[in-house]
């Protein structure tokens, strides 16, 4: 039976493009009875992935007592309700992600050089 | 009575070419894939001693919808895939015929997954956020990553190690790897060798221990020249390289394409110096040595070296010193080279490459050149070596890997009879 979900558009849709950015999928074919598992194929590592992709993307942690709720994609959705409705009005992906993913693309940060007295023969 | 191995089937990822064909074409010509790192994200480059390196800017993994496992890996495992997808093609192995416990893997991997090490790192010390540590980020940075993902892409259930001996990392892989089938453990064993690891802490690592060449910035072709006059350390690069070994017995039931036999190999330490050689070389000529005697063979049964030669000032010297005292006069009639002339130094995939550049030559009786030996060094001169291509029937062949960590390693390589 297809779970009744909340309504609010501008999340839903923030939620399965986060989902269909993983999953690399077209949201538009991500359907609120797909099991994680059984439709999409996630393994256990795969499905801690999909969980810190939300995480990063709503800027909440989920407690590893909620995972066992995370059985499908509307699951996911009615849980990123309850939760982003608890701690914030409307849901946006949060900056400071937006920040890491360009800041994980540059690669940038490393310590100087220091010189040493005797150079390496590989 | 010990199994003979034979290598049937070769894959590369290389700065000079992907596919064995476009590599060996670019290291006939003696092409260099050295070029200038354009950036580090938004790190100034001033700040590094060194700015070139021997990189594969168009390497792209498959696409996710093709290849389920490229994309959970770092960028080295990428490459140590497609460069094996590319060995099994080539032996044309039926994997979905083969005993799958028959079938090994050994990856020799000097840096391992340090792409997302890194990236990690920089995040969780920018942001203060553990909790936003990458779920597959210690599944990707563990050495045998390479290994594991490839034991799974092609379905090997035989034995899976990574030996990870910095630079003479895959020779290692490759030399077990033939103990593994001698000793009947296994009748084939998919050997690779892969790093990628031109990333700004790793490259900054190397420029910090003096290592890289630093004259040549603006004309990276010439950087790389072993045993020349003008070499001033080595250049660091990336890649890939696969070979199927398998036992002979195996390999001409299924009628499989034989390039070479592995016949020798041999490890030792120096249990000297964690980054240069000893200057007597006299380790490096017992490995030699060793590897002949594993062999059964004699010095002056061999044609053909490919040689460790990074282009360091101490290391292609020392080498030179060792393979004088193991060849004596036979040294006059050796072809030498130096694959990493063409393409710096791969680190882990370094010994796999030039094991796969020895393939070719016993195969087709030419040997690439060693490119810019334009001005020998006296102390390394040799009439063997050329910046040409050289032709010669070669019967037996050594190669040569040494590491970080007072490691020694040598094969030795026979054309197929």
């Amino acid at each position: 039976m297809t779970p009744r979900l909340p309504s609010s558009n501008g999340l839903n849709q923030q939620i399965y493009a986060t989902l269909g950015d993983y999953l690399r999928r077209d949201p538009t074919d991500l359907h609120p009875e797909d099991s994680l598992r059984d439709d999409l194929g996630l393994d256990s590592l795969q499905t801690i992935e999909l969980v810190y992709e939300v995480e990063s993307a709503f800027d909440i942690q989920i407690p590893d007592e909620d995972f066992g709720r995370l059985r499908t994609i509307g699951d996911v959705v009615i849980y990123l309700h309850e939760r982003t409705h608890a701690t914030h009005h409307d849901a946006t992906p949060t900056q400071s992600s937006s920040k890491a993913k360009a800041y994980s693309a540059s690669q940038s940060t490393v310590s100087k050089p220091r010189p040493r007295t005797k150079s390496a023969q590989p | 009575m010990a199994a003979r191995v034979v290598i049937t089937g070769m894959g590369i990822v290389s700065p000079i070419g992907i596919g064995i064909s476009k590599f060996w074409e670019a290291a006939l010509r003696g092409q260099s894939g050295i070029t200038a790192i354009e950036s580090f994200g938004d790190l100034p480059m001033e700040g590094y001693r060194s700015r070139i390196a021997g990189q594969i800017p168009h390497f792209q993994p498959p696409a996710s919808g093709e290849d389920k496992f490229s994309y959970r890996v770092d960028r080295y495992a990428q490459m140590a895939l497609m460069a094996t997808r590319e060995a099994i093609q080539d032996s044309k192995l039926c994997l979905e015929h083969e005993r799958a416990e028959r079938l090994g893997v050994m990856a020799g991997v000097g840096m391992g997954g340090m792409m997302m090490g890194e990236r990690e790192l920089t995040h969780l010390y920018e942001f203060h956020k553990p909790h936003r540590v990458h779920p597959n980020f210690i599944p990707t940075i563990t050495l045998n990553s390479a290994s594991g993902i490839l034991a799974m892409a092609i379905g090997a259930k035989g034995p899976n190690l990574t030996i990870s001996t910095a630079c003479s990392s895959s020779i290692h892989a490759i030399g077990q790897a033939m103990q593994c089938i001698r000793q009947g453990q296994a009748d084939m064993i998919i050997a690779t060798g892969a790093d990628a690891s031109i990333t700004p802490l790793v490259f900054a690592g190397f420029c910090a221990l003096r290592a890289l060449s630093t004259h040549y910035q603006d004309q990276p072709s010439l950087a790389s020249r072993p045993f020349d006059r003008k070499r001033d350390g080595f250049v660091m690069g990336e890649g890939a390289g696969t070979v199927i070994l398998e036992s002979l017995q195996h390999a001409t039931r299924r009628k499989a394409r034989i390039y070479a036999e592995v016949v020798g190999y041999a490890a030792t330490s120096e249990a000297y110096h964690m980054v240069v050689p000893k200057e007597d070389g006299l380790d490096i000529a017992r490995t030699m040595a060793l590897a002949l005697k594993d062999a059964q063979l004699e010095a002056k049964q061999v044609d053909y070296v490919n040689a460790h030669a990074t282009s360091t000032i101490v290391g292609d010297e020392v080498e030179v010193k060792a393979l004088r005292a193991v060849f004596g006069p036979r040294i006059n009639t050796l072809l030498i080279n130096a694959t990493k002339s063409l393409i710096g130094h791969t680190l882990g995939a370094a010994g796999a490459i030039a094991t796969i550049a020895t393939c070719l030559s016993l195969d087709k009786k030419v040997i690439h050149p060693t490119a810019n030996y334009t001005d020998p060094d006296p102390n390394c001169a040799l009439p063997g070596i050329s910046s040409t291509i050289q032709k010669k029937s070669l019967r037996t062949a050594l190669v040569n890997a040494f590491g970080f960590g007072s490691n020694n390693a040598v094969l030795v390589l026979k054309k197929f009879s």
